[in-house]
């Protein structure tokens, strides 16, 4: 996936939906090091929301929300016809829920903690 | 897939109970009708229908205790399995935090003010973490009996000034909080132990703003109540239906749906909060309605005679 931004090519943009304040900064400050567009939302209902309206090209998704959990999402959006590649990023991190993200639809699955390089990477292979 | 397997547990025993213990009892039953009515006159056969009959009843208390005892165990390991699953989670979230920032900073050598960035959320994460294994390792020591409860004689005012001192970090950070005390002059003393009794409030204090409304709007009370003394917590949050009231005190209940985590915690808050009232002689109450916000109220009963007692785990289970 190819970068840029201030020659005019559009930049990729990413939607964090990630409910932890922390974690949402975190992943902010490096996307846009690293030259994305960040968009977040705090729950659901927002990330939902913002798919929706904003057609991100990646979505980096909590499994764990509120209002609407990560799954119900994710499960939405594809229902929806959006297909957009979406990273499932969860605390959660039994085979089961496993299974139940790449079924509904992820692209990926990672696992907290998990490491910022192998995260970025593969945003930049989806 | 483990919840499902605790039920298939509970329904076999239920199934066991029912063929090995309630036909026969049913039919030893009728047998004890027949005797009592068949043998007409017969004190033996009266006797023996009488005795037949109480058997039965005996029998049936100990199916509906066991039925009883059973449902409330296999509630508890539900509850507990839930548990775990939370704590991982709320362990792993700030542990998540932790390494991103540590990755970000490694990535990051040029660039000060990122890096000033990272050094403050490494510095409130790790602080969150803490404060999480400090309450489970607080738990642990009450639940095994051996935290010790030094009970003194002491001022309701003091209780609750230092509870307020302690949500002074927490004040700060939610500057959109209206939050007011109200103690009554003149509270007899209570025997407390200061700093458990601190941490209960403490406890609802951020149960309150954490559940609050918006803006949050917290209340904290000391009044008397006949021969007891009330501290009470109240809030403008969405309520808490009827259902649910005895319920949050249960140790690792919390009301979110599993995946749908609306707030942090372990699940321990409260059920601590009545643990330190019990052994304060004391209770938790609960008067909430959806819709009307709530009322943490802790009672405890108030001192004449000054004795310094030191209360342990079994002195709290036998009062």
């Amino acid at each position: 996936m190819t970068v840029a931004g201030a020659n005019g090519v559009p930049k990729h943009r990413v939607l964090v939906v990630e409910d932890d304040e922390s974690i949402a900064l975190g992943l902010r400050i490096n996307l846009e090091a690293d030259g994305y567009e960040v968009l977040s939302a705090e729950d659901g209902e927002a990330g939902l929301a913002m798919a929706r309206t904003e057609r991100p090209d990646v979505v980096i998704l909590d499994v764990m929300l509120p209002k609407l959990n990560g799954f119900q999402v994710l499960q939405t959006v594809r229902r929806e016809g959006l297909t957009m590649p979406i990273i499932v990023l969860s605390a959660r991190t039994g085979e089961a829920d496993k299974v139940t993200g790449l079924e509904l639809g992820a692209e990926d699955y990672v696992a907290k903690p998990f490491s910022l390089a192998e995260l970025l990477a593969r945003i930049r292979a989806a | 897939v483990p919840k499902n397997r605790q039920r298939l547990g509970y329904r076999r025993i239920v199934q066991l109970l029912v063929f090995l213990v309630v036909i026969p009892t049913v039919l030893l039953l009728l047998v004890g009708i027949v005797a009592m009515f068949v043998g007409r006159g017969s004190v033996f056969n009266l006797l023996f229908g009488v005795l037949t009959v109480s058997f039965v009843l005996v029998a049936v208390t100990g199916v509906v205790l066991v039925l009883v005892f059973l449902r409330r165990e296999a509630n508890l390991s539900t509850l507990q399995a839930d548990f775990v699953s939370k704590v991982s989670h709320e362990l792993r979230t700030p542990l998540t935090s932790i390494r991103l920032f540590v990755e970000t900073m490694d990535r990051a050598r040029d660039d000060a003010a990122t890096r000033d960035k990272c050094i403050d959320a490494l510095g409130r994460e790790t602080e969150r973490l803490s404060l999480l294994i400090e309450r489970l390792l607080d738990w642990g020591r009450m639940e095994s009996g051996r935290k010790q409860f030094e009970l003194r004689e002491r001022h309701v005012s003091e209780i609750v000034a230092k509870a307020i001192e302690a949500f002074g970090p927490v004040r700060d950070r939610h500057p959109e909080l209206d939050f007011a005390a109200d103690v009554e002059p003149n509270l007899p003393p209570v025997n407390a132990d200061l700093g458990a009794m601190v941490d209960a409030v403490l406890n609802l204090l951020s149960n309150a703003l954490k559940y609050g409304g918006t803006p949050p709007v917290v209340r904290v009370k000391a009044r008397r109540i006949e021969d007891k003394v009330a501290i009470e917590v109240i809030d403008n949050g969405e309520g808490i239906p009827r259902v649910e009231h005895r319920k949050i005190f249960y140790k690792f209940y919390r009301i979110d749906d599993r995946l749908s985590r609306k707030r942090e915690g372990s699940g321990l808050g409260l059920a601590i909060v009545k643990h330190i009232a019990r052994v304060h002689r004391g209770v938790v109450r609960l008067e909430s309605a959806p819709g009307k916000g709530s009322t943490f109220r802790i009672l405890i009963p108030t001192v004449r005679v000054a004795s310094p007692v030191v209360a342990t785990q079994e002195g709290a289970k036998s009062a």
